[in-house]
Parts: C-alpha cells; sequence; structure tokens
C-alpha cells in the first residue's frame, strides 16, 4: 500500500472504536479476562451515564458482553471483549499503526 | 493506554488493598515458624512427626485455600470499592516451569547436604543474604512494573532482613526459617498498613442501579 493508499485508509476506520472514551474502553478490556463497571468507571474518568452509554454501543455492535451477576453479596456487571470486538480493536490499532507510520516517514 | 499499560494498572489494582501481602505474609510467617520449631523438636520424637505433618498439611490447605480465601475478601472489601478485575488465562511454559523447579530441587538438595556439613555454621551466613537479594529483585521488578512504590520498600527491607539474619550465624536450616519467618512478618505488616489506607481512602460505591 503507498502513502497516500495508507492515509486513506484513515477515512475506513472504524468510528465506533476511535470515540476516545469507547478507544479506552476497549483498550482497558483487551488487557484483562474481563473487568466491571465500577473499576471502568473509575479507569476511564467518565460519569456513569456516559460510561453506560459507551458500553451500551459496543455492546451493540457486539464488540462487548455484558453480564449482570454477583460476587458476594455485590451485584456487578461485567464486561468482557468479544471475538468481534478482539478482531475490530486490532484491525482499528494495525491501521492507526500504519497511518503514524507514515505521518513519521 | 496501551495494552500493557492497561494489564499493569490492573496488577497494581489487585495489589492496592494489600490482601495479597498479608496472605503471603502469614503464609511465610507460619512455614518459617512451624520449620524453626520443628529445628528444635528431637529427632524421631511424637512432637517432631506431628509438626513436621501440620507444615505439610498447612502447605497443601494453603495452596488449596490461599487464593479462595483472598477472592472471598475481595469480593467483600475491594470489589464494592474499587471494582472488580480478571486476568486473561496465562499460558504456561512447561519447559521454563520444569526447569525451575529441576533448579529449585538442586538448590534445597545442596543445601541439604551443605546443613550437614562442619562449616554449616559459616555457609549459613551467606544463605540468608542469598534469600535477601533474591526476593529484592522480585519485588524490586514487581515494583517497577506496576509502579506500587512500597514494592521497593520490601526490596530494601529484603535485603536488610537477609544481613542482619546472616549476621547472627544461625545456620542453613533455621536462617532460611528465620528469613521466610522475618519477611512474613514484614509483608503482614506493610499489607496491613496498605489495607487500613485503602479502607480510608475509599468508600464502598452504591452504583443505586444507575449506569447500565
Amino acid at each position: 500500500m503507498n502513502d497516500t493508499a495508507t492515509l486513506q485508509s484513515m477515512l475506513a476506520v472504524d468510528r465506533l472504536i476511535h470515540e476516545p472514551a469507547r478507544l479506552i474502553i476497549l483498550s482497558i478490556l483487551s488487557a484483562l479476562e474481563s473487568a466491571d463497571f465500577l473499576y471502568l468507571l473509575r479507569e476511564t474518568g467518565l460519569r456513569k451515564g456516559n460510561l453506560s452509554s459507551h458500553l451500551t454501543r459496543l455492546e451493540q455492535a457486539d464488540y462487548i458482553s455484558i453480564e449482570k451477576t454477583y460476587r458476594g453479596k455485590t451485584p456487578m456487571t461485567i464486561c468482557q471483549l468479544t471475538p468481534t470486538g478482539q478482531a475490530a480493536f486490532e484491525t482499528y490499532r494495525q491501521q492507526l499503526k500504519d497511518v503514524v507510520e507514515t505521518l513519521y516517514r | 493506554m496501551s495494552t500493557e499499560n492497561a494489564l499493569n494498572r490492573a496488577y497494581a489494582h489487585w495489589l492496592k488493598d494489600g490482601l495479597i501481602e498479608i496472605g503471603a505474609g502469614i503464609l511465610l510467617a507460619v512455614v518459617g515458624s512451624l520449620r524453626a520449631i520443628i529445628h528444635f523438636a528431637e529427632d524421631k520424637s511424637a512432637a517432631y512427626y506431628w509438626l513436621s505433618a501440620g507444615l505439610l498439611v498447612f502447605m497443601l490447605a494453603a495452596a488449596w485455600g490461599g487464593g479462595r480465601v483472598v477472592k472471598f475478601l475481595k469480593a467483600h472489601i475491594t470489589y464494592p470499592r474499587t471494582g472488580f478485575t480478571a486476568f486473561k488465562p496465562r499460558k504456561y511454559n512447561y519447559k521454563k516451569i520444569l526447569l525451575l523447579l529441576l533448579l529449585s530441587g538442586i538448590l534445597g538438595g545442596l543445601l541439604g547436604i551443605l546443613s550437614t556439613r562442619p562449616d554449616e555454621q559459616w555457609i549459613g551466613i551467606f544463605v540468608p543474604i542469598g534469600q535477601g537479594i533474591a526476593a529484592a529483585v522480585i519485588f524490586t521488578y514487581a515494583a517497577h512494573r506496576v509502579a506500587v512504590k512500597r514494592l521497593y520498600y520490601l526490596a530494601a527491607f529484603s535485603i536488610g532482613i537477609g544481613l542482619v539474619i546472616g549476621a547472627l550465624g544461625l545456620g542453613i536450616v533455621l536462617g532460611i526459617s528465620f528469613f521466610y519467618l522475618c519477611l512474613g512478618l514484614t509483608l503482614i505488616a506493610t499489607g496491613s498498613a496498605a489495607l487500613v489506607q485503602y479502607l480510608r481512602s475509599h468508600e464502598p460505591v452504591d452504583l443505586n442501579g444507575e449506569g447500565l
């Protein structure tokens, strides 16, 4: 792929992942097996409603799965990256890496 | 945020409450003190066999239930305050594990042989110092990786404990036992301090049905 094509590939990046808050959420979840709502809340620094809406969008795209469960008596909302989400996130990372490398060439 | 960075932050979150340190500290302190008591018990006496069996049972129980106890405590203390994370299952390198077990076996056997030599007291000076350095390397690596400052202090303490026990010239078996005991007590102290600070600075969060 030539430089122009690489830069133009930026237009094709997954906009759902490209949003900063969702990118942070996926970065965290890609490193872990799973994390709950409270952990994501603390790590992302988002507000509850904001985080909730981003998680819902990611779930609707089948990028993450959300399960409501209990650990002891504590109710928890556990989020986990799905294989689809993992693949989409890897593709996004590669696209971004190629573009950044082209820009610094 | 890189994946590596996110993982290290999750490890730091896992260590933040001090529960792992307290658990490891209790394990080391009990093993160290039981081993020291066994050392003083008369060979082939009933107490000797009971204590040896007790040590084995404790280690098996700790291996089976230690993780469960920590998880239970985390479910009641940590998850309601700072949230829950689960790590991806590790891909074990069985060749490395086998090599490590083999090396440990050789080292254990070597120490066993050395402990019967007449100059055992002299060798016993260097064994706790070596243990202290080895523990310090592990703590420093962990501290560097997860950026938890108190692990650096633990590295310094480990060297200090090794030097002091080495200087006391307790011999190999007793030196190792006292090293475990002292390191265990230090871990319990630092872990408890971390837990108190954690509880003071983090109240349980009631999401109150908000969010999802």
